[in-house]
């Protein structure tokens, strides 16, 4: 397991490069969703005021 | 052509006139040059080997300084609006709009830029050919500058927003000028070849990018 | 199809089956693709692990280009059409794709310290790179400074379309400019060969790259959509509100 994670010595250099792809893509689809839901909210709050 | 005539002589004349005229640029290429050594470091083989990008680095951001004003002023003050009525075409108009502003205001800078290649220590001939590829240089560099200050006309402290817009876009021209220095310098055959490569991005833009600034201020006033 | 899809409500039909196909494919080939970089696939006999950086550098530098692509086409049928969802399409992408560039900006510089030894290597393929991230900052700071939505729509597909003819010339002169330094290692970002037990995991990854970016695109349209619909409404009560 540990050997896995040592990644024959460049553990340092893979993880930070795979953690700063997953970062990034995760970091993408959050503001994709956050956008969604702001926009929703407006939509919803606005719908509402009208009945 | 009487049009076209007009229209770069009065740019020409307002560039000349106002704001300092040629001495903005040039001056501003001066500072840059003497600058320049001053971070690098005064060993002349040094500044002999990067002068030619130096120069034309700081002949590119030079160029930059007055995209702003370009179609900033006319777009304020409602010129701009003349031009789409004019019958004459709009992409005539703009590569005469640019290249009167050009002509009077970066004639200096490939004599500058032969001065300051003889003081960072390049010999003559390899100072004259950088002269030679500025001055080549200078169609393609004013007309992406005028592009980018097209698309950007009127925005409040464009500047910025300017230089990011060209700077991708000047980076061939800026290649093969500063390739065609340091390779007079260093000796090789590519002088020649990364002249005529300059001149021919130049006459390139000449070509296509007059279109694109007309598309942009037709998009910018409509 | 161009035109049929212009019509909002087919877009949204579109959408609604696009975005939940390329949010399943996501998770699969990515699933997938994690899974072979690690487990299915040996240290490379030249690089050993850090190989693995490959599976994440390639599919984000290809990402980068793609959209790129994809920005400036749509840009184009913005330009001709006036399709409003090419525009949207535009200026949505655009975000997405520097992220993906930086991305590629960031692993290719953490690949390249153990490879060269240095954190930057100013080759052809990289300084592009760098040169296509400056490209999409400038577009998106021109959209956002134009303030009204038409201009910004008509400015940026201008700009885009001139980036992609600048981006091929600067291809062609940075390959010309590097070529006078020959660099301490020939290195590719593939290695001097390819294994095929690495072109599965890169493969994979590439495509679930591509589907996300798919999943991200549909899904802000429609969150675009859903905000117009807000904007329009609101229109609407200020003008009731005034009679």
């Amino acid at each position: 397991m540990s050997e896995f994670f040592a990644m024959g010595g460049y553990a340092v250099w893979v993880w930070s490069a795979w953690g700063l792809s997953a970062a990034g893509l995760i970091g993408l689809v959050a503001f994709a969703l956050a956008e969604r839901r702001a926009a929703s909210e407006r939509l919803r709050r606005l719908e509402n005021d009208e009945a | 052509m009487g049009v076209l005539t007009a229209i770069f002589a009065r740019e020409a004349r307002l560039a000349w006139a106002g704001g300092g005229g040629a001495a903005g640029p040039a001056a501003f290429f001066l500072a840059a040059i003497t600058l320049a050594p001053l971070a690098i470091g005064p060993s002349a083989d040094l500044l002999a080997a990067v002068g030619p990008g130096i120069l034309a680095f700081a002949a590119l951001l030079s160029v930059l300084q007055s995209a702003e004003r370009l179609f900033g002023d006319d777009f304020a003050d409602g010129t701009l609006d003349l031009y789409l009525l004019t019958p004459t075409s709009l992409a005539a108009l703009c590569l005469a709009k640019v290249m009167g502003q050009a002509c009077a205001t970066l004639w200096p800078l490939p004599l500058v830029g032969v001065l300051g290649g003889l003081m960072y220590g390049l010999p003559p001939l390899s100072a004259l050919v950088l002269g030679a590829a500025l001055l080549a240089a200078i169609p393609a560099l004013a007309l992406i500058a005028g592009f980018a200050g097209a698309l950007a006309a009127g925005i409040k402290r464009g500047g910025l927003l300017i230089a990011l817009i060209a700077t991708p876009m000047m980076v061939p021209v800026l290649i093969f000028a500063a390739g065609a220095g340091r390779s007079a310098f260093a000796g090789d055959e590519r002088a020649v070849a990364n002249l005529l490569l300059t001149l021919a991005i130049s006459l390139g833009t000449v070509a296509l990018a007059p279109f694109g600034i007309a598309a942009a201020v037709r998009g910018r006033l409509g | 199809m161009l035109s049929y899809f212009a019509n909002p409500q087919r877009f949204d039909q579109l959408a609604r089956i696009a975005i939940p196909v390329f949010g399943v494919l996501t998770l699969l080939l990515l699933g997938a693709g994690i899974y072979m970089s690690f487990f299915d696939s040996p240290p490379d006999y030249q690089q050993g692990d850090t190989v693995r950086i490959m599976y994440v550098h390639v599919p984000a530098a290809y990402m980068a280009s793609a959209l790129y692509a994809a920005l400036a086409g749509a840009s184009l049928v913005y330009f001709v059409w006036r399709h409003a969802i090419a525009d949207a399409a535009a200026a949505v992408i655009a975000p997405i794709g520097a992220v993906f560039t930086a991305l590629a900006l960031a692993t290719g510089s953490i690949w390249g310290k153990p490879m060269w030894g240095t954190w930057w290597e100013w080759d052809a393929r990289m300084t592009s790179v760098l040169v296509l991230f400056l490209v999409y900052l400038g577009y998106i700071a021109l959209r956002s400074a134009l303030e009204d939505a038409q201009q910004a729509a008509r400015a940026g597909a201008i700009l885009a379309m001139a980036g992609v003819i600048n981006l091929v010339i600067v291809k062609f002169s940075v390959e010309w400019w590097s070529s006078l330094h020959q660099p301490a290692s020939v290195f590719r970002a593939d290695g001097p060969t390819i294994d095929p037990s690495q072109l599965w995991p890169l493969g994979l990854m590439a495509l679930g790259y591509t589907t996300l970016a798919g999943w991200l695109v549909f899904y802000r349209l429609r969150s675009r959509a859903i905000a117009r619909r807000a904007d329009a409404l609101m229109r609407q009560k200020e003008r009731g509100d005034r009679t």
